[in-house]
């Protein structure tokens, strides 16, 4: 009967209309419509489900206490940016670094970290990292597939290194703990920066015409400008993203009071560098709530989706379907990582989480790792792991995400294609980093296990 | 008729510009709350309450003015190579088949489910929260009645431009330039939606980058 192929036709219609280029929530909202009448006239529903929907959409977006961290995040990350605290500190990094081989894409890889560690919202971070050092690694000589590979890598490590709102949603999504998700991501996060850090190091010493460095000795007043600019811009936003971190991963606050405090910090600090105003600061709010309300209204839409896509009986489908495959747990897993990666070449973070999580998490529990990963972490090392492969596949050419934005943000100053070929040594290092991760799954099991047990 | 959509989507930017600020609010609450509970013991079910009560607020106040500044995310992987007429009538459809339905509906079903919280005095599921649940389910219905005035407003712009042609500010944002600066709103200039690269475009000749970009 009709009625059996609803949730194949749902989600093949998702996937036709989704290009349509309408809001994501919107497209999913006009499917759930759809079928919602056609799920009435076939007898798949009855009316009475349908008021229901109001309920879930309430308890999931409105109601719901760890959400409210990611409004907290979005503010903090919003006022440290109008803070200005990051030009001080590239400029801070820069001087630091001038006689180091590749000092300059060092700095901007710390400064990814940083930013990561502060905002979590990719597009900010490499429109950002793009407008600050781009002009200025190329000014200096630096190869333009060196800047940018940097550039771009460097400004998406933000979806995986806490307090990262996309493990915030994940945590709520796959109903397990977020403090320990964001441990969990912790050394992964660290070891990819790391990585990063070793092949431009790498690169620069052994090829020096792709990262000049500069031969010019300070004089003791750069000396002191150098102090001013680092302890202006990087003690303040690292003592602060160090607190907020610090006192989720300790256990003394849970995700939203760190994120409200941090929030109350930041704007503590953009007050006292005197670049923010009272219409300033309604801005910044503003802005603010733009990106919260974009992330939470395709939440409604999804919400709307996945509550029919149940109803019809498509959760039983997707498990007998795996089930009758008798495909092994790696296989299944190896099949949910493809499908990710694919994903991410179209889409970001959020559609991908809120759409495919809800469909694919039940499918979660029948895997077993037994002798490889003990089956309460499967959960979080399946998380750390979609955020690893989220991150690469935002990297890989013609269709990464961050590589549009750089592309858009930097304009006719580099080519397509040195942005392409910039990034495939650091694509390979993020899948050395999946490699590891799949291989290890202490490393990022370790962390949370010692803080907790 | 551009009058029109303008009046129509006064209501959702002041809602928007409201939420914004329930945000600090909501900071300060939190703050609040932690210092109390962390070194004075004096942490409160009232205070966790008002804490989900002005994210859910202040989001669903956000919704509508989110749309009218395009800020929901689209995939325009094709829409980037369409015309500005075809993009257009794209909204136009999505707006009349899919958003103004769907939004519609939901919020005749919300109506109801605040009026059921008003009717029987629903309070707190913790016990000694915050009472009188049904004011912020009716958030519910607001915002989702924003988001349609808004839908309206764009849609209006967009019949504007099909008509007319080329001279409008175009169906997402007609406001001053010179107000927001470093702002997505400053796509006054592009017309009905933009793509992701004009508008990181847009983004370096204004200013500073936003986070508002995911």
């Amino acid at each position: 009967m009709l009625g059996d192929y609803l949730p194949i036709l749902m989600f093949a219609s998702l996937v036709l209309l989704i290009f349509s280029g309408l809001p994501v929530a919107v497209v999913l909202g006009g499917i759930s419509l759809l079928f919602a009448a056609l799920g009435l006239l076939l007898g798949e529903i009855r009316f009475v489900h349908l008021p229901l929907l109001v309920n879930r959409i309430f308890s999931g977006v409105v109601s719901n206490v760890v959400m409210v961290a990611v409004p907290m995040f979005v503010v903090m990350g919003t006022l440290l940016e109008k803070s200005g605290v990051a030009e001080d500190l590239l400029a801070g990094l820069q001087t630091l670094m001038r006689r180091v081989p590749g000092g300059l894409a060092l700095g901007v890889t710390i400064m990814g970290t940083v930013l990561a560690a502060s905002t979590g919202i990719i597009g900010a971070s490499v429109a950002m990292l793009t407008m600050l050092a781009l002009p200025m690694m190329l000014q200096r000589g630096y190869a333009p597939k060196l800047a940018t590979g940097t550039i771009a890598a460097s400004g998406t490590l933000g979806i995986l290194i806490p307090p990262s709102i996309m493990l915030v949603i994940m945590g709520d999504l796959l109903t397990v703990s977020v403090g320990k998700l964001f441990m969990a991501a912790l050394l992964p996060g660290l070891l990819l920066s790391v990585l990063y850090m070793a092949y431009i190091a790498s690169v620069s010493c052994f090829r020096s015409g792709m990262a000049p460095a500069s031969e010019k000795p300070l004089s003791a007043g750069e000396r002191a400008l150098l102090l001013h600019q680092l302890a202006k811009g990087f003690l303040p936003p690292a003592a602060l993203i160090f607190l907020v971190l610090g006192s989720i991963l300790a256990g003394w606050a849970t995700p939203t009071e760190a994120a409200g405090v941090g929030a109350l910090g930041a704007l503590v600090l953009a007050l006292a560098r005197g670049r923010l105003s009272l219409s300033g600061l309604g801005q910044a709010l503003e802005q603010s709530l733009t990106t919260v309300a974009m992330i939470f209204f395709i939440f409604v839409g999804a919400t709307a989706f996945s509550y029919l896509f149940r109803r019809f009986g498509g959760e039983e489908l997707v498990l007998s379907f795996v089930d009758s495959s008798a495909m092994g747990a790696w296989t299944v897993l190896g099949a949910l990582m493809v499908m990710v990666f694919l994903l991410g070449f179209f889409f970001d973070w959020i559609e991908i989480t809120l759409i495919v999580l809800p469909i694919f998490a039940p499918i979660l529990a029948l895997l077993d790792f037994a002798g490889h990963v003990d089956s309460r972490d499967v959960v979080y090392w399946f998380a750390i792991l979609v955020a690893l492969n989220l991150q690469t596949s935002f990297l890989t050419p013609p269709f990464g995400f961050a590589l549009f934005y750089l592309k858009g943000t930097a304009g006719e100053r580099v080519g397509l294609g040195d942005i392409y070929r910039g990034i495939v040594p650091f694509v390979l290092v993020q899948l050395i980093a999946l490699v590891v991760v799949l291989a290890f799954p202490e490393v990022a099991l370790w962390l949370p296990k010692v803080a907790f047990d | 008729m551009l009058a029109l959509a303008e009046r129509l989507a006064l209501p959702v930017r002041l809602a928007h510009r409201v939420g914004g600020w329930l945000l600090l609010v909501l900071a300060l609450v939190i703050g609040y709350d932690v210092v109390g509970r962390k070194f004075f013991d004096t942490g409160s079910v009232v205070l966790q309450d008002l804490e989900w009560h002005l994210h859910g607020a202040a989001l669903l106040l956000g919704f509508g003015g989110a749309y009218l500044k395009d800020a929901h995310v689209r995939v325009d992987l094709l829409r980037e190579r369409l015309g500005m007429r075809t993009k257009a009538r794209m909204e136009v459809f999505g707006i009349l088949v899919f958003m103004i339905p769907y939004l519609a509906i939901l919020a005749f079903f919300a109506v109801e489910f605040a009026v059921r919280a008003y009717l029987s005095g629903e309070g707190s599921v913790a016990g000694g929260g915050l009472p009188q649940r049904w004011i912020i389910k009716s958030f519910l219905p607001l915002g989702l009645v924003l988001v349609v005035l808004s839908a309206l407003s764009v849609l209006l712009k967009c019949l504007h431009y099909l008509r007319d042609g080329a001279d409008i500010s175009g169906p997402f944002g007609s406001r001053s330039k010179s107000r927001m600066t470093s702002n997505r709103n400053d796509l006054s200039s592009e017309s009905c939606s933009t793509s992701l690269k004009e508008r990181a475009e847009s983004r370096n000749q204004v200013g500073p980058p936003d986070c508002d970009l995911l």
